[in-house]
């Protein structure tokens, strides 16, 4: 029954994202989106978590009883259907046997099988990762005792301040802590929603990517390899199955975010431009890596889309000017109200994001432990150099250019915070390290099958 | 027809064979200086026993044992591998090899399989121990470490020889597959990496396939099938790996029967631990005429498990968990109540370092595993 309640909750977001995207195709284009296909759906469903976010995010200043919650969240999700209802009603509509081809069966039975697999194991096991229970779903439990307005501080601010609660990690972002909480409001066993709700995401993601490589032109086995590939990479299947951490979805977005690139770069329109930028928007709100991201997301499309060659050359000058000028002068020191930034040559503070003094660590052993010893991804970093030949040769792609970009330069700053940084002692414990390639990892899973999907389709020189 | 698939598979095949029972790490085997440990294990009375030709360790009601192992005047450079042979350990049991040498503590879990090979390196320690001698060596059997609030059956703890040595060679092949089927069970660092660094060893299967990678690659262009091929090659290596990972995932799922409560949501027998004292707060408070909506309850001590846990449990009330060097004096008033366990309990007992901070007059309530402090008027 328990299960039951985590589909319905997967279906809230699915209304909530699919009533969000009719509107908003009706609003900027005149037309009304009239696809139900995976895709539609996968994009109704994660943009409904950045609606819910932002809502409850917005919910948060008012000082609302739950019952008061529980009352505008069945609205909402009343509200929602009842504008689906009348698009559905209203628009013609492709019949469903179109949307779906013959060859879809298999891998949504792969996917359902592999959802199996992990909730065979998952649903015998309590919240055990230790900042799960204590700062996600540790920050939805406050809410729920303490109501969803609550300050929570961390010990300075709560020590003296009357009306706040305490969390040691209360400067991290709300988004995940926020998918914790609703359930919470209206189920006692609220752990099975939430996994039955994470393994739907997880799902209707890589049937998205099943179907995109499909659209690339990828034979069906390359794309049922491609769901065996998904879930069986032993880290991503620890992370779904001892949920509560935020790196998977922080993967997911960034891997809708690399699609909905491809989809708008073969058919721009300015739903998929907005779909990116609520998904961009959400990224920050759920890690604060997310902040690196979707800058160096935001980076890499303005470098390839809006710059020309010349620009380029002119803007990696100036960068290089700065940085020396920069350097020679002592570094940069500048102070906001909500923080501040420093660089210099002996520390780094950027906000909440980072503040650490430099110095070199040889973390390679530890790097190279967790990407090829300790079995987290199986055999799937081994397609590195095909991926970067793929890169090489595919360079009229406007969309593949920003994502191989986007992707080197991730690299890039993720090996300058591990050797330069404090964060070198998460390599060395192997804690935070190959969380982080998490986060990149769904990303790379598909520019992998992509490559694959062109190496195969590709004419053979004899 | 073209016969470059049939070369290409037949070559890959080879490759495959090669990469995957070769062993370029191990020395020339000397068995003569294998060192038998089951003469030299020392434990509790009628803990290790020998019956039916295997040594069985009993585990009923405790949840730690500690084997002592005599090494005195051993040469230990000439081992590679603690060996047991004939191993059978419960899923919700963990054996670790403690050692010191160099000044410094060293472990290595050991591989739970039917002949557990465990690689230890001792003749390479750590830079600043290079040739230096091991001081101390013990063996650490513990039910439950970290996951499960059930202990299930660990009657079965039984092995029929176990020794530092070099595994023989001819059963070196076989025994290699084995150690890749060993069991790594679910604990609190699986959502930091699948395998803890104590269990990656150079016996690594995807090294070995990722080395089949890159000769099937190079075979590809030099024999330059259709495509497809080298694809296959991918799939057919993520395939052997995944035959280990499957076969884990199905014993995890017995670790889980085995170990966990299904009506409870408590971690393990820590927490079962930190729910009594939560529970004991809870109780207690409104006795000693404290409106719990009213105060602040200050955990005090360091974010370890145990006190991570009581402060989870206490999460309906408003409370902090902080390290005893951020109190600061005009931090003890009325509202603010102090809970001190574990190793801080000695505060409330008799004066020391921190007897300035807490006054022994404020102490309200005093049992051996909690002490409430409030400095009410």
């Amino acid at each position: 029954m328990t299960e039951l309640y985590g589909i319905l909750y997967g279906c809230y977001f699915i209304l909530l994202g699919g009533a969000l995207r009719v509107t908003l195709s009706q609003l900027f284009s005149g037309t009304a989106i009239a696809d139900k296909n995976i895709n539609s759906i996968t994009h109704a469903f994660f943009i409904g978590i950045v609606c819910h976010v932002i809502v409850f995010n917005g919910l948060q200043f008012f000082s609302l009883s739950h019952q008061q919650l529980r009352w505008l969240t069945v609205s909402l999700f009343c509200l929602c259907l009842l504008r689906l209802t009348w698009h559905h009603w209203k628009t013609p509509q492709v019949g469903l046997k179109q949307q779906f081809n013959k060859a879809q069966p298999l891998p949504i039975f792969l996917v359902v099988c592999g959802s199996l697999f992990i909730y065979w194991n998952s649903s015998l096991l309590p919240n055990i990762a230790w900042d799960s229970w204590a700062v996600w779903e540790g920050r939805a439990e406050q809410w729920l005792y303490h109501g969803l307005s609550s300050h929570i501080e961390t010990w300075p601010e709560w020590i003296n301040s009357e009306n706040t609660l305490f969390n040691y990690s209360a400067h991290y972002p709300d988004g995940l802590s926020l998918v914790y909480f609703l359930p919470k409001l209206f189920t006692a066993d609220n752990l099975i929603v939430t996994e039955v709700l994470i393994l739907l995401a997880y799902a209707l993601a890589v049937l998205s990517m099943a179907q995109k490589i499909a659209q690339s032109g990828a034979p069906v086995y390359l794309q049922l390899m491609l769901i065996i590939v998904m879930y069986s990479t032993p880290l991503i299947n620890n992370h779904l199955m001892l949920q509560g951490y935020a790196d998977i979805w922080v993967g997911m977005y960034i891997l809708l975010i690399i699609m909905t690139l491809f989809e708008n770069h073969y058919k721009p329109n300015l739903l998929s431009k907005l779909t990116l930028l609520m998904y961009l928007a959400l990224l920050p709100m759920l890690k604060l890596e997310g902040w690196v991201w979707m800058i160096l997301l935001a980076a890499a499309y303005f470098i390839v889309v809006h710059t020309k060659t010349k620009a380029r050359l002119y803007m990696l000058a100036l960068f290089t000017l700065t940085a020396i000028v920069l350097w020679l002068n002592g570094g940069i020191h500048l102070s906001f109200s909500f923080g501040e930034i420093i660089i210099n040559k002996h520390n780094l503070v950027v906000f909440n994001l980072i503040n650490s003094p430099f110095e070199f660590v040889n973390i390679t052993p530890a790097l190279l432990s967790g990407f090829f010893l300790q079995n987290n991804w199986s055999i799937l970093w081994f397609g590195l150099p095909l991926l970067l030949l793929h890169g090489i040769r595919s360079a009229d792609c406007k969309a593949t250019q920003v994502t191989q970009l986007f992707f080197i330069l991730s690299i890039l700053c993720f090996l300058f915070l591990f050797y330069f940084t404090e964060a070198s002692r998460w390599a060395i414990d192997m804690t935070a390290m190959n969380r982080i390639v998490l986060q990149l990892t769904p990303c790379y899973i598909i520019l992998l099958f992509r490559a694959m999907t062109e190496f195969i389709n590709h004419p053979q020189p004899n | 027809m073209s016969y470059k698939p049939l070369y290409f598979w037949i070559a890959a095949g080879l490759l495959l064979f090669i990469c995957l029972f070769y062993s370029p790490f191990k020395q020339k085997v000397e068995q003569e200086h294998a060192i038998k440990l089951t003469s030299l294990l020392d434990t509790e009375p009628n803990r290790l026993y020998f019956l039916d030709s295997k040594f069985h360790l009993d585990l009923s009601g405790i949840k730690r044992l500690r084997l002592e192992v005599n090494l005195t005047e051993v040469d230990i450079t000439q081992v590679h591998d603690l060996i047991i042979e004939n191993f059978t350990q419960p899923l919700q049991v963990a054996t670790t090899l403690h050692w010191q040498q160099g000044g410094k503590t060293l472990h290595k879990t050991i591989n739970n399989n039917h002949t557990s090979i465990t690689p230890l390196n001792l003749d390479q320690p750590t830079d600043d121990a290079i040739n230096s001698g091991i001081e101390v060596m013990y063996l650490l059997v513990e039910v439950n470490p970290e996951l499960g609030t059930s202990v299930g059956d660990v009657a079965d703890y039984s092995f029929t020889n176990m020794y530092l040595g070099n595994q023989q060679a001819f059963k070196h092949q076989i025994n290699t597959v084995a150690q890749w089927f060993s069991f790594q069970p679910l604990k609190f660092a699986s959502i930091n990496s699948y395998t803890s660094l104590d269990q990656s060893n150079s016996n690594s299967l995807i090294l070995r396939l990722g080395c089949w990678l890159l000769l099937s690659g190079l075979l590809f262009l030099l024999i330059k099938p259709a495509r497809t091929h080298v694809l296959i090659v991918f799939f057919l290596a993520w395939v052997i790996a995944l035959l280990p990972y499957a076969y884990n995932h199905s014993k995890q799922h017995q670790q889980l029967i085995n170990s966990i409560d299904p009506d409870t949501v408590l971690i393990n027998q820590i927490d079962q631990q930190a729910w009594t004292v939560a529970n004991t707060i809870e109780s207690t408070l409104p006795l000693l005429n404290h409106d719990l909506s009213q105060q602040k309850l200050i955990l005090v001590g360091d974010h370890d498990f145990y006190r991570l846990r009581i402060y989870k449990h206490l999460l309906k009330y408003n409370t902090a968990l902080i390290n005893i060097h951020a109190i600061a004096p005009e931090n003890l008033t009325a509202n603010n109540t102090f809970l001190l366990t574990g190793s801080l309990l000695s505060i409330c007992q008799e004066s020391n370092s921190f007897a300035s901070l807490f006054d022994i007059k404020y102490v309200a309530y005093l049992d051996p595993t909690l002490c409430i402090i409030n400095h009410h008027d």
